[in-house]
């Protein structure tokens, strides 16, 4: 027991550890003896970030007489040209439960899509739509329904906390927002947790089949064995992503379905001519401004890369560059740069514009192909499209990774599968962010400590008076120390983050466990050493006092359980820390105490 | 004379007994339906008011008086910075502001903290719970119980013994949860987590009453639960004091909410358990052992 304690002290403490610099800064030289801990948002301050979900609503006029073909049509075209998810909705803007998608007396219907309301947007959809509905624009609103926004903030949770110790907060904010608060980390560190947003598409004869919402489930990846340096990641599609799959590629052999993840659908290609010469397989049409693959469908060729692509000298911007990027501007926001471009091109780029520069993955080709979130390209089998033909319907599909080396392939294809089993519905970006700085820090932590010690002294005291007996007060008390000292220990392995209510746990689980102490205690000495050999002996007795600790201990740990279930908020961390004070007190330290006190009577120290 | 606090386990008929509990229950019961236990952030929403771009900060007692005074109720102002700058984020229970009230406060606040108004932003703020989490927490309050009476009834395979320490443990929740009603304390994740701890607190001393009186050894029942009774104050009352120090001596909301139903509810317990749960399990013994002493 001395053994664990000691390597919990210096789990604790571990002076070979650097210090974090934000908890150096709040708490000072404790941090220097507490560099195994990792504490909360109100003791070392942590990072907000305001963060904006790309999608809105949008009001249809039709005219009742043409419902519901002209509804389904839209609802279509809309699919198929701002290429996102439309969820219909009811007249007060939430997901549809029940019912028509449609007002059939007003003819009014409410949907939302994954892109944020613009005016270039608004002009493109109603470019889409024609005279089949009216947009009412002064209905469209940059929102998310409550089931969207849910999704999102649990699929992030998951994301970012997935056992819940981290302490990471996330709440809606009403509109499109979304609240995200996490400790100890800066804004930048932060948003790497957020991850990539994983909205998948899979596309065949350049249009969208399938979305993210039709996978129902991703296996753990495995090397192809058809291709070398290749992984392979099957996935499971749901009852209405197999259908759709059989009506778009039934009798298509050979037919490529492209597999995007994280399209950039607010961007456009900026790519450097020079690199054009080096693709084996891409070439540009400067017709549509798209990248495609050479050759027909029937060869596995023939596919169009979904992000529309200016090109241009790396030391000057062309006209056609240029006129092509500010007319793009209506819908697109951010140029993506593939290639090297001088300083002289950067400044001439279009400023309504934010630029990012895509990372050189090694060969052109996947520079193009990484920039526009293509995954890979799988060619339908014969039989499988025989097979689709005839009706058969296939739920089990296959994403073929590629890379230089077996090991990279297997790796990017476990971060897809975590990426694809945590989609998000729709895009997500950063609208503000900034340092929260401690709330309590060092003063939170001097009241607990001042709590600590004075508890301490007052259930000493009260054991003290209790028993009178100097060596079973010492007892109880060095049992409480000792359960303190690997409750931390073992929280410092653990990555759990100690905030407010988790010290207090901590403090509470502490001051608390003295009960079970008393209990043996009492047990153990009642009616003094006379009776207790007459009545059963001190084995029985102690099997009789830890009868009730356990009910009681197992009572709390089903209550923490629920607690830790609920799934949301700091009191995770609380329930958690709980069940573990909980579990390593009746496992270590109460047989412990047992020990010591029945050698305490043993010797006959107590007298009855 | 020495005052005995187990004076009425061996004066008092276990009908008497019973009667300070149920008083107590339908006092609290009274509270509930009058005045309701109000619900926190954490479960209904409120809002959030963001300053930013601040060159200097005032103090942030100051600044949660200024939004109590506009809008009435706690204010929970937080400090930020980035860029060199600093912002205050100021959370209170307000739930949907008319547009009105909220280019007031805009406008106030901007005001008062001499900023222009472009720098304050007020955002209507959901609950921490998604529908996802309310679902779950339904099923894992659904279980919980169950799972908990499963456990009571495998330590003594008795459904009458079961059933009262269950009751017992459970009115102390209930009584907690009326007096938070009267003092006008939140129901919160805080206080839900400091209500399930309170269960396996309580369960400790009703266990500790039933194993006396029906499996302990020497004395009579009555005896041997005033013995118990003695232990369970003892424990109640480090219990008591741990959580009254962290209660009293820390300025956390969070923490006050945590500790708040379970320092009332170690007070209930000692009613619910030596009264109400002792004159059942009383009742039961003596109902037995009336034959054999005949």
């Amino acid at each position: 027991m001395m053994l664990v304690a000691l390597l919990s002290v210096a789990s604790v403490w571990r002076p070979w550890a650097e210090v974090n610099e934000r908890t150096r800064s709040t708490l000072g030289w404790a941090s220097e003896f507490t560099r195994g801990l990792n504490f909360g948002v109100d003791i070392v301050g942590g990072s907000r970030i305001l963060l904006s979900l790309q999608a809105s609503h949008l009001a249809f006029q039709f005219s009742p007489s043409e419902l519901p073909g002209a509804y389904e049509e839209v609802v279509g075209i809309l699919e198929n040209g701002l290429h996102t998810r439309v969820l219909p909705l009811d007249a007060k803007g939430e997901a549809l439960k029940e019912g028509l998608p449609y007002d059939p007396s007003t003819g009014v219907a409410r949907v939302e899509v994954g892109v944020r309301a613009t005016e270039g947007l608004l002009n493109l959809v109603e470019n889409l739509v024609g005279d089949r509905a009216h947009l009412l624009r002064e209905n469209v609103t940059n929102e998310v329904c409550t089931q969207t926004r849910n999704e999102v903030i649990e699929i992030l949770k998951n994301r970012v906390d997935p056992l819940g110790t981290r302490g990471a907060v996330l709440k809606a904010l009403g509109g499109n927002l979304i609240l995200y608060e996490v400790p100890a980390l800066t804004p930048q560190e932060a948003e790497v947790l957020l991850g990539k947003q994983g909205r998948l598409e899979v596309w065949l004869e350049n249009e969208p089949l399938l979305y993210g919402e039709h996978i129902l489930r991703v296996d753990p990846p495995r090397a192809s064995l058809q291709e070398r340096n290749a992984a392979e990641l099957p996935f499971r599609l749901t009852d209405e992503g197999a259908s759709r799959f059989r009506e778009g590629a039934a009798g298509k052999a050979n037919y490529p379905t492209v597999v995007y993840i994280d399209r950039p659908t607010d961007a456009v290609l900026l790519v450097q001519d020079e690199l054009l010469s080096s693709l084996p397989v891409l070439e540009y049409d400067d017709y549509s401004h798209l990248f495609r693959a050479k050759g027909f469908p029937e060869e596995g060729g023939g596919y169009y890369l979904q992000v529309p692509a200016a090109v241009t000298p790396g030391d000057a911007l062309s006209l056609e560059a240029r006129s092509f990027l500010e007319e793009e501007n209506r819908t697109k926001f951010r140029i993506l740069l593939v290639g090297n471009f001088s300083e002289k091109v950067l400044e001439e780029l279009p400023p309504s514009y934010s630029v990012e520069n895509v990372p050189h993955p090694g060969d052109a080709e996947t520079w193009i192909r990484e920039a526009c979130g293509c995954k890979s390209v799988i060619t339908i089998s014969p039989s499988l499209a025989q097979e689709l033909l005839l009706g058969k319907e296939v739920k089990d599909l296959v994403i073929t990774v590629s890379r230089a080396s077996g090991e990279e392939a297997m790796r990017e294809a476990r971060t897809l599968r975590t990426i694809l089993s945590q989609r998000l519905p729709v895009g997500v970006s950063v609208e503000g962010e900034s340092m929260l700085e401690a709330r309590l820090g060092t003063t939170f932590l001097k009241q607990l400590l001042w709590a600590a010690l004075l508890s301490f002294l007052g259930v000493l005291a009260l054991i003290f008076f209790r028993y009178r007996r100097p060596i079973i007060t010492l007892a109880v008390m060095g049992t409480m120390i000792l359960e303190l000292v690997i409750t931390l220990g073992v929280i410092s392995v653990l990555p759990y983050s100690l905030d407010l209510a988790e010290l207090a746990g901590v403090v509470l689980v502490i001051g608390t466990g003295v009960d079970a102490q008393i209990i043996i205690t009492d047990e153990l000495m009642r009616g003094g050493v006379r009776e207790v050999r007459a009545v059963g002996g001190l084995r029985d007795r102690v099997r009789r006092a830890f009868r009730v600790i356990w009910g009681s201990s197992l009572t709390t740990l089903v209550a923490m359980i629920a607690l830790a279930t609920l799934g949301f908020g700091e009191m995770r961390g609380f329930a958690l820390v709980t069940i573990l004070g909980v579990l390593l007190s009746v496992l270590l330290t109460r047989p412990l105490y047992a020990r010591m006190v029945n050698a305490i009577l043993g010797r006959g120290e107590v007298k009855g | 004379m020495k005052l005995d606090p187990a004076y009425h386990l061996y004066r008092w008929s276990a009908r008497r007994m019973l009667i300070p509990p149920l008083v107590l229950a339908l006092f609290f019961l009274g509270c509930l339906l009058v005045r309701g236990v109000p619900l926190s952030r954490d479960f209904r929403g409120g809002t959030l008011i963001q300053v930013r771009g601040m060159e200097n900060y005032p103090q942030l007692g100051e600044v949660g008086g200024i939004v109590e005074n506009l809008l009435g109720g706690k204010a929970e102002v937080k400090l930020t910075s980035y860029g060199g700058l600093h912002g205050l984020d100021i959370e209170t229970d307000n739930l949907d502001l008319p547009q009105g009230v909220r280019e007031n406060l805009r406008l106030s606040l901007a005001q008062e903290l001499g900023v222009s108004e472009n720098q304050v932003t007020v955002y209507n703020m959901g609950s921490v719970l998604t529908s996802l989490s309310k679902s779950q927490a339904r099923n894992a309050l659904a279980v919980a119980p169950i799972l908990m009476a499963l456990v009571i009834f495998l330590n003594f395979r008795s459904l009458k013994t079961s059933g009262s320490i269950l009751g017992s443990v459970w009115l102390n929740v209930f009584d907690a949860l009326g007096c938070m009603a009267l003092a006008g304390v939140n129901l919160s994740m805080g206080s839900m987590a400091g209500l399930l701890m309170l269960l396996g607190y309580s369960d400790d001393t009703n266990t500790l009453l039933v194993t006396a009186v029906e499996k302990g050894v020497g004395g009579t029942p009555r005896e041997r639960a005033a013995t118990a009774m003695r232990t369970g104050l003892m424990v109640n009352g480090t219990t008591f004091l741990t959580l009254l120090f962290v209660n009293l001596l820390t300025t956390s909301t969070l923490v006050d909410e945590l500790t708040f139903p379970l320092l009332v509810g170690m007070v209930f317990d000692v009613v619910n358990t030596w009264f109400l749960n002792a004159a059942l399990a009383l009742g039961k013994k003596e109902r037995r052992e009336i034959p054999v002493a005949l």
